[in-house]
């Protein structure tokens, strides 16, 4: 009986959640409508080797973002039941795909935080703001450190996110930022994933 | 390591294009522009452009495709008519591909190779790409030693042969020879990683022959679940939509009483 109360009390609690959530209208990040880039404008250099810096590879376990004040520290994680990247347990904290690569690897450092928890914003809430150029810090336990450079910043329906070229093998050293973005509902959570791409600055 | 194996580095300089995308029912596919003579090229997927300014020796990261068969179209790139090569491709769900344009120009074709994905622990598996259209039948092989790789023809794949992870010299060898045609010193294989070594360029000319070795397939996962929904302005939602939503919740409760009661 208590049971039912409860439901009853948490599907009322949610009502009012989304309720609110309309009157307040869309996050400021609407605002950053990613570009549609049909190239990206990468210079190319293949001289250079990757490769050297894969003896220093290590697991990262702090980011900092100088333009949008943020400082992290990460944690380790693989994938849920559902089959998705797992989420750091804390929303201050950022996560860290243990499948992917590693920092200052060949390969594409995966790394995923929250816009927003349950009563307001989280670690990634103004990643949406990020800018091609800017730099993302990241380092390891030890004070090793490596800084990539923002080469994209796009938004994806959730289902519609390039996978592929995220989690999949690459010959860059490449780290991913991924976060919420687009409208929420109860139901089906946000339903865009901002994908901030950059590029290991040599 | 470093002068012998050009790993490929920064050099993506095309960008890989939005496609429709559904998770588990669809195949991660890349390209590898491996024709020595041809110019940069465009690709299209079914008559949309999916990679844009691909030169020789650049490998794509991978494309996400539904499953079933797909047009793939080459174009010099900035050109939209006469493709190089058009070819149907049929993929699976699931599964990882490395499309490969190669030979020369004149008589250009592509290489479909299916990725071997998974990895295992402690582990490395390697193959062997032969795309240097002028090159004779290889051997790849530990320094000296026996080959582990053997008699590999132009626009041949071998399979993928599991070694422990770890780093290796090996060499190229002209297949039955014991001379070298590459030295391929400190190969460094992560446990758990796959690679392909692609061997291509010209023996004779330019560019010259080198071996890539790239990473294969990868551990997918779906999009993470990055939001709560609290917020921004949920706090500074007008009194009145509160209000209204108060009296919302008030008569849910109210019917919902009243079907218990019932």
């Amino acid at each position: 009986m208590s049971s039912v109360v409860n439901k009853t009390l948490k599907s009322s609690l949610l009502l009012l959640f989304v309720l609110a959530g309309c009157q307040s209208g869309p996050p400021p990040e609407k605002a950053t409508k990613p570009d549609q880039p049909k190239v990206t404008e990468t210079t190319p250099s293949s001289s250079s080797d990757s490769s050297s810096v894969d003896e220093e590879a290590f697991i990262p376990t702090r980011i900092v973002i100088p333009t949008l004040d943020v400082k992290a520290n990460i944690e380790v994680v693989g994938k849920d039941k559902q089959g998705r990247m797992d989420v750091p347990k804390q929303t201050d904290q950022v996560a860290w795909y243990k499948y992917g690569a590693k920092a200052g690897q060949t390969g594409n450092v995966v790394l995923a935080g929250h816009l927003d928890d349950e009563d307001g914003p989280a670690v990634f809430y103004d990643l949406a703001k990020l800018k091609k150029g800017q730099r993302i810090e990241v380092t390891g336990k030890t004070g090793q450190q490596v800084s990539y450079v923002v080469t994209n910043v796009m938004s994806y329906p959730v289902d519609e996110a390039p996978v592929g070229s995220i989690f999949g093998a690459t010959v860059m050293n490449k780290l991913t930022l991924i976060s919420c973005i687009g409208t929420f509902s109860e139901s089906k959570g946000y339903d865009q994933r901002l994908v901030v791409t950059a590029e290991q600055d040599e | 390591m470093k002068k012998l194996l050009s790993f490929v580095t920064a050099t993506l300089l095309f960008a890989l294009f939005v496609l429709p995308v559904g998770a588990a029912d669809d195949a991660m596919v890349r390209v590898i522009h491996a024709s020595p003579d041809a110019p940069a090229v465009d690709i299209a997927v079914d008559g949309k452009k999916a990679v844009s300014g691909a030169k020789f020796k650049d490998v794509t990261d991978y494309l996400t495709l539904p499953a079933g068969e797909h047009k793939v179209e080459v174009f010099a790139a900035g050109t939209t008519k006469d493709p190089v090569l058009s070819q149907t491709l049929n993929v699976e769900a699931g599964k990882f591909y490395s499309v490969a344009a190669i030979g020369k120009l004149a008589d250009i074709k592509l290489a479909v190779m299916e990725d071997n994905g998974k990895g295992e622990d402690g582990k490395s598996m390697v193959r062997v790409a032969h795309f240097a259209p002028d090159a004779p039948a290889v051997d790849v092989a530990p320094k000296g030693g026996d080959p582990l790789f053997s008699n590999l023809e132009f626009s041949k794949v071998s399979d993928y042969g599991t070694l422990d992870a770890g780093t290796y010299d090996l060499e190229v060898r002209p297949a039955g020879a014991t001379d070298v045609v590459k030295a391929l010193d400190g190969v460094k294989l992560d446990s758990g990683k796959n690679y392909t070594a692609l061997a291509i360029g010209l023996l004779e000319g330019e560019p010259a022959f080198d071996v890539l070795l790239i990473p294969d397939g990868g551990e997918m996962a779906s999009m993470p679940e990055t939001g709560l929904g609290g917020s921004s302005d949920t706090t500074s939602a007008t009194p009145w939509a509160v209000a209204a939503a108060a009296a919302l919740l008030v008569g849910t409760a109210y019917v919902v009483r009243r079907k218990q009661d019932a």
